[in-house]
């Protein structure tokens, strides 16, 4: 592709994707909605004021350990991998949705251009895309260790450049594998569902199988002679602890090694990361268009309706709210970025605790989640409070109630076309995110009852008290979405995991939790753990109390203005 | 059976899309909405239905406020905007069900009104298809029958013929004519000046946001002597594209 017009393409799908003309036109010319970007940067300069000690403690008790061991470069290595495992689990549904499902695609099929280029511009945009993860998780543990160590040019120019090409790797691996496996996928009218489905199972599966291994030989069968063994010799752990994702031994290989050695390995890094490049592109041509093609062959089977068929697909007369219900439901679970999401959001966490729990030797390992596991069952005293807020975080991060009109996109018009009230519509979309936030706290109980063996009757009450702690939170995040809808996204994955709506409710979740941790920390010498879990139950019915109301009128407001 | 006193929009600080625009269209006609893109029909339209908020002025259908009884007065309306809204990955039956539901159209009379509208548009063989597979016409017909399912007093079509095959398109406009010898009314919108002549009643004519002439056919020929329909329009509407000259379209470089 000529380079003009690849950078044309890119720049043109970057601008349509963060909107930049639209958002200077908005806080530069017209100068309206200038509180967006002063609370995000507010919110930003809150974490980074709020949690840079607590990296900084981490990454400082982490350089202790590995310089002790004469590895400090380890500490670059690992954070990579972790940036990398990230980027390969977020990036997954976003390849999916803007490779197959992105609304520009029928305009950049018809162009002129090679399926490689266009999904070269695709993959572009989406590495600029997950560079937040290792913004976040990257970049500053390579300014601070090179510091700290005083990193020779080797580790300056070797780390900048694995940094940059740091989200490469991950989102290459996942389209090799996405592009032949969508040529597979090509039976049924679900095959929308299909690619998304077996996708997720195809690269969990990778991962899971992966670790599996790499677990192998570590599973407390090494005697303790062994274990000292093998600490004593610092190779044995980079191979061992960075085996599961290679590339981020090569990173270590060419932060931490002299001269040409260094550029050696930083050469084969980007090599593959090149090679990766083109084999993507090789197979873009082969398989994209067929795969794209084929998902758009919608036809009309041209079966007739008869009269039986009426009386079956239309049975009985609804209220408008059940309607509207029915309607939410038929909308979130036919798109599958939406049901992918949804149920992932609220189901990893708690999915995540039975899985650890049933292992109950977990407990005794020294992972976090196992010692989650081990400090809850220190805790099974104040299992009430704590329940109820173990439940509030599974069942809070479903990022439904965030993005319930953003997730209407332009469908929102219909909604303000047909004769229904706000109220009525409001009650549909309550109702569909509180089922769906419930899966949470239903799982955190099972894997509570698993992992400390808690009380059902404790478990029952901290249910109660989960869903109206879920409740509250879902209406607050609900007026965030009524404030600042996102409705003009090309994807619908773009509506759910790329909304700022998501971010600051998340905020919103941890601060909740984390206060209400914070205030049972600082009283636990003199307050019941029962007046723990009625003060939060009250706080909880009071804000539901204040709430209805403000949503309802916010949401009628918010209807009648234009869109 | 619709009122619109003084209607003015404005978008942004200063851009007036309708321009103190009056009209009332009685029960029992068939009203033509004319004028060049951008003249204002669509925003005119989307505030009737309750879409877009006026700036100024009031609209009434069957004498209900469609800002203050937003409800009562959608209830009589049947929209078909003039880019189909329609729920993509549900099946065509399952979103006519669903406005049956929200209209409070009886279970008979749903059944009885799929099965006849949807043979009169030939619909039938798709309605148990996922929307999205339908081509822009099918689509057009879809939200054509669900506008009409409910029994409509006032239709209001924005360019409903856009898209239709010709034998829909025939069909339409004899359904227009049917609903308004009933005692109901149709207000659309068109661009295309041989329908408006064919069918209205009467026309409007918009142009920059305000209203150029309201009145029949007859009566805008009468002022404009015997030029045809399209020659008028284009001049009350200023146009210059007769005098346009494109020959550098095919000239050689």
């Amino acid at each position: 592709m000529r380079r003009n017009r690849w950078i044309s393409l890119t720049w043109t799908l970057l601008n349509e994707h963060y909107g930049f003309s639209r958002k200077r036109q908005r806080y530069l010319v017209e100068r309206r909605d200038l509180w967006e970007p002063i609370l995000l940067i507010g919110i930003a300069v809150a974490m980074i004021a709020t949690l840079s000690p607590l990296f900084k403690a981490l990454l400082d008790q982490m350089i202790a350990v590995y310089t002790q061991m004469n590895i400090p470069q380890m500490v670059y290595a690992y954070f990579f991998m972790i940036c990398s495992v990230f980027g390969f689990v977020i990036g997954l549904l976003m390849i999916i949705s803007v490779f197959f499902f992105s609304k520009d695609l029928p305009l950049l099929i018809s162009l002129p251009l090679k399926p490689g280029e266009v999904l070269a511009t695709k993959i572009s945009l989406i590495v600029i895309d997950q560079m937040w993860i290792s913004f976040i998780g990257l970049l500053f543990p390579y300014i601070y260790l090179g510091i700290r160590i005083g990193g020779g040019w080797e580790y300056w120019i070797s780390g900048f450049l694995i940094f940059l090409t740091s989200q490469m790797i991950p989102i290459l691996l996942e389209t090799i594998v996405i592009l032949p496996l969508s040529r597979i996928i090509r039976f049924g009218k679900h095959r929308d569902f299909l690619l998304f489905g077996v996708s997720v199972l195809f690269v969990v599966g990778i991962l899971a199988f992966n670790v599996l291994i790499t677990n192998r030989g570590m599973s407390g069968e090494l005697s303790e002679e062994a274990f000292k063994q093998f600490l004593e010799n610092p190779q044995n752990l980079i191979s061992k602890s960075l085996s599961v994702y290679p590339p981020a031994i090569w990173a270590y290989r060419a932060v931490s090694g002299k001269g040409i050695v260094s550029l050696g390995w930083l050469g084969l890094f980007l090599l593959v990361t090149v090679g990766g490049f083109l084999l993507t592109l090789f197979l873009s041509n082969r398989f994209y268009l067929a795969s794209y093609l084929e998902l758009q062959d919608k036809f009309s089977r041209k079966s007739g309706l008869t009269r039986a068929d009426l009386d079956r697909s239309i049975r009985r007369e609804r209220s408008p709210v059940l309607a509207l219900f029915i309607r939410e439901w038929r909308y979130f679970l036919r798109i599958p970025a939406f049901a992918f999401n949804g149920f992932g959001n609220v189901l990893v966490f708690p999915i995540l605790l039975i899985l650890y729990g049933s292992t109950r030797g977990a407990v005794e390992s020294q992972d976090s989640l196992g010692t989650i596991i081990g400090f809850l069952s220190n805790l099974k005293p104040y299992i009430l409070p704590l329940g109820t807020l173990i439940g509030v975080l599974a069942g809070g991060m479903n990022l439904l109630s965030s993005t319930f009109l953003s997730r209407e996109g332009g469908m929102l018009t219909e909604l303000k076309a047909i004769p229904v009230s706000a109220k009525d519509i409001f009650t549909a979309k309550y109702l569909h995110i509180l089922v769906m936030s419930e899966v949470g706290p239903v799982t955190a109980a099972i894997a509570l009852r698993i992992i400390v063996n808690a009380p059902l009757w404790d478990l029952v009450l901290a249910f109660i008290g989960s869903s109206l702690c879920i409740s509250f939170l879902n209406l607050i995040q609900m007026i965030i979405d009524i404030k600042r809808p996102m409705l003009d996204w090309d994807n619908p994955q773009k509506a759910m995991k790329q909304n700022l709506n998501g971010l600051f409710s998340v905020g919103l979740l941890f601060g909740f939790v984390g206060a209400c941790i914070g205030i049972g920390w600082m009283t636990r010498g003199f307050m019941n753990p029962v007046v723990m879990f009625l003060l939060l139950l009250a706080v909880s019915v009071a804000g539901n109390l204040v709430l209805f109301p403000i949503t309802v009128s916010s949401l009628d407001r918010f209807l009648q203005k234009d869109l | 059976m619709l009122d619109i006193k003084r209607l003015t929009k404005v978008y942004g600080k200063n851009f007036k899309a309708v321009d103190d625009l009056s009209l009332s269209v009685k029960k029992g006609e068939i009203f033509g909405f004319l004028g060049p893109n951008g003249a204002g029909k669509t925003t005119t339209i989307k505030m009737i239905v309750g879409l877009l908020k006026p700036t100024e002025g009031s609209l009434s259908i069957g004498g209900k406020d469609i800002l203050k009884e937003t409800i009562a007065a959608k209830l009589m309306i049947g929209y078909v905007p003039d880019e189909p809204i329609l729920m993509e990955k549900i099946k065509g039956i399952e979103y006519l069900d669903f406005i049956a539901d929200i209209y409070g159209v009886s279970l008979q009379k749903r059944r009885e009104r799929v099965e006849k509208l949807s043979a009169v548009f030939k619909l039938q063989n798709a309605l148990q298809d996922i929307v999205s597979g339908y081509s822009h016409g099918m689509k057009q017909k879809l939200s054509l029958i669900a506008a009409l399912l409910h029994q409509p007093e006032l239709w209001i079509l924005d360019e409903p013929l856009t898209g239709l095959d010709p034998e829909s398109a025939f069909l339409l406009k004899k359904m227009m004519r049917n609903h308004v010898k009933n005692g109901n009314t149709v207000f659309f919108s068109t661009h295309l000046m041989e329908i408006a002549e064919r069918v209205c009643d009467r026309i409007g004519i918009i142009h920059k946001g305000k209203l150029l002439f309201t009145g029949t056919i007859e009566e805008l020929k009468k002022t404009k002597g015997e030029a045809t329909l399209e020659q008028v329009f284009l001049e009350v509407t200023g146009s210059e594209a007769e005098q346009m000259d494109f020959s550098y379209l095919d000239a050689s470089e």
